[in-house]
């Protein structure tokens, strides 16, 4: 879809900032409606719950994961874990993305932290603080950085993060 | 402006004002980042809008599969009756500004945008606006930048927009003829000299009710549902009970 029509905008400053938001006239009603450009992101990265053997996908279904997926040029989608098809089913609040959609399927046990994902396991709030009050400064976020990106490889991550919590 | 509400908290007054704006049998949202609209709109669930339709956001179990796509398509269609937002800046017309503070080109602030409120003030057929705190800097005579628009000419048209105002001073009604806000009530021991002094825009009428304050019941019911406002408002809940004490 190239572009898609909106309800609304009318009054708002956005028609003066963005060029790209432009009225043209409904073809069914004859009235004047904003219509908004398609974005076509060059990469999407999301991380899901499952896959299975085939490269298709469980993530979650009340963020923009999947919407994402479906609009970019390329696709990387992080897991928690491969399952085999009899485990390979949408529980509330996830959702099936077939491979289709996907470039590459990546095991990654816990790679939303320190973020939440979905049914799995929530956010790790104090290591949020911890990012917030080290990224106020660029002396802090590269000290943040040299920690836990740098200074030490993925497993290690996992066992400072994860599992010294016993999750 | 600090000022002690009677019997309760001052998230817990607001919250009670937003519930008295739910409707029975209508679909109402709440969005992401809005605990007291929450708070308020569970307290109404729990209380004389019990046959409603909710999708509120951040409350555990959502009733949608396709996330804010879904919410957004609904309002769309002109099936959301009541809607939620706020705002860095709200002007004397009821525009909301959640782009930037200053110049666009050269911001004092960058704010995080609007997140479809553009679209929901236009479509929500009735729109409660509230503030968490109450001052000139906020309450503006007209915003930096329109965000989302209250009254517009009616291009190429519009299902609803805001009704309400509520501030931890007092509650304002929008008047769609004249675009602009009306002093509903002021909430208890709040003068209206006191209300004017930290707005920034002229108030009028100059003499209305008091605010009607939440009973014990209330207050008790209202405290009732912070186990799910805990949720996705951990934070929000552990500073309400320890304010609650």
């Amino acid at each position: 879809m190239p572009f898609l029509p909106v309800l609304g905008f009318a009054g708002t400053d956005y028609e003066k900032v963005r060029a790209d938001f432009r009225r043209v006239t409904d073809p069914y009603t004859g009235k004047e409606i904003f219509v908004v450009p398609a974005i076509v992101p060059d990469w999407a990265v999301i991380h899901a719950i499952r896959a299975d053997g085939n490269g298709n996908v469980i993530c979650s279904a009340l963020e923009s994961d999947r919407l994402a997926v479906l609009a970019a040029k390329r696709t990387i989608v992080t897991v928690e874990e491969v399952v085999d098809a009899d485990a390979f089913f949408a529980r509330p609040g996830e959702i099936f993305l077939s491979s289709l959609h996907i470039d590459m399927v990546v095991v990654a046990p816990g790679g939303a932290h320190p973020g939440a994902c979905v049914n799995t396991y929530g956010i790790d709030r104090a290591h949020v603080e911890k990012y917030l009050a080290a990224s106020k400064t660029p002396e802090g976020f590269s000290s943040y950085l040299a920690e836990y990106v740098h200074g030490m490889s993925e497993e290690e991550y996992r066992i400072a993060t994860f599992a010294a919590k016993g999750v | 402006m600090p000022f002690a509400f009677p019997g309760c908290t001052a998230d817990e007054f607001l919250a009670f004002r937003i519930s008295h704006e739910v409707r029975d049998l209508e679909r109402t949202a709440v969005g992401t980042l809005s605990p007291v609209p929450l708070l308020g709109v569970l307290h109404a669930q729990a209380s004389h809008a019990r046959n409603g339709k909710y999708l509120l956001l951040g409350a555990g179990e959502t009733p949608v599969t396709d996330g804010s796509k879904e919410l957004f398509d609904l309002a769309q269609r002109g099936k959301l009756d009541l809607f939620f937002l706020s705002g860095a800046q709200i002007d004397r017309k009821g525009n909301i500004n959640l782009t930037c503070i200053g110049p666009y080109d050269a911001p004092k602030v960058r704010l995080p945008g609007g997140a479809g409120s553009a679209m929901l003030y236009y479509m929500t057929k009735r729109v409660v606006l509230f503030t968490l705190s109450h001052s000139p800097r906020l309450l503006v005579e007209k915003c930096d930048f329109i965000t989302s628009a209250a009254s517009t000419p009616q291009y190429p048209w519009r299902r609803g927009g805001p009704t309400r105002l509520i501030t931890p001073l007092c509650t304002m009604e929008y008047d769609p003829q004249a675009g602009e806000w009306r002093l509903l009530s002021l909430h208890p021991g709040v003068t209206f000299e006191e209300a004017q002094k930290e707005t920034g825009f002229p108030l009028t009428p100059n003499t209305v009710p008091v605010t009607e304050a939440p009973s014990p019941d209330d207050v008790a019911l209202l405290r009732a549902q912070i186990p799910v406002l805990r949720n996705n408002y951990p934070v929000f809940a552990e500073h309400l009970e320890r304010k609650i004490g």
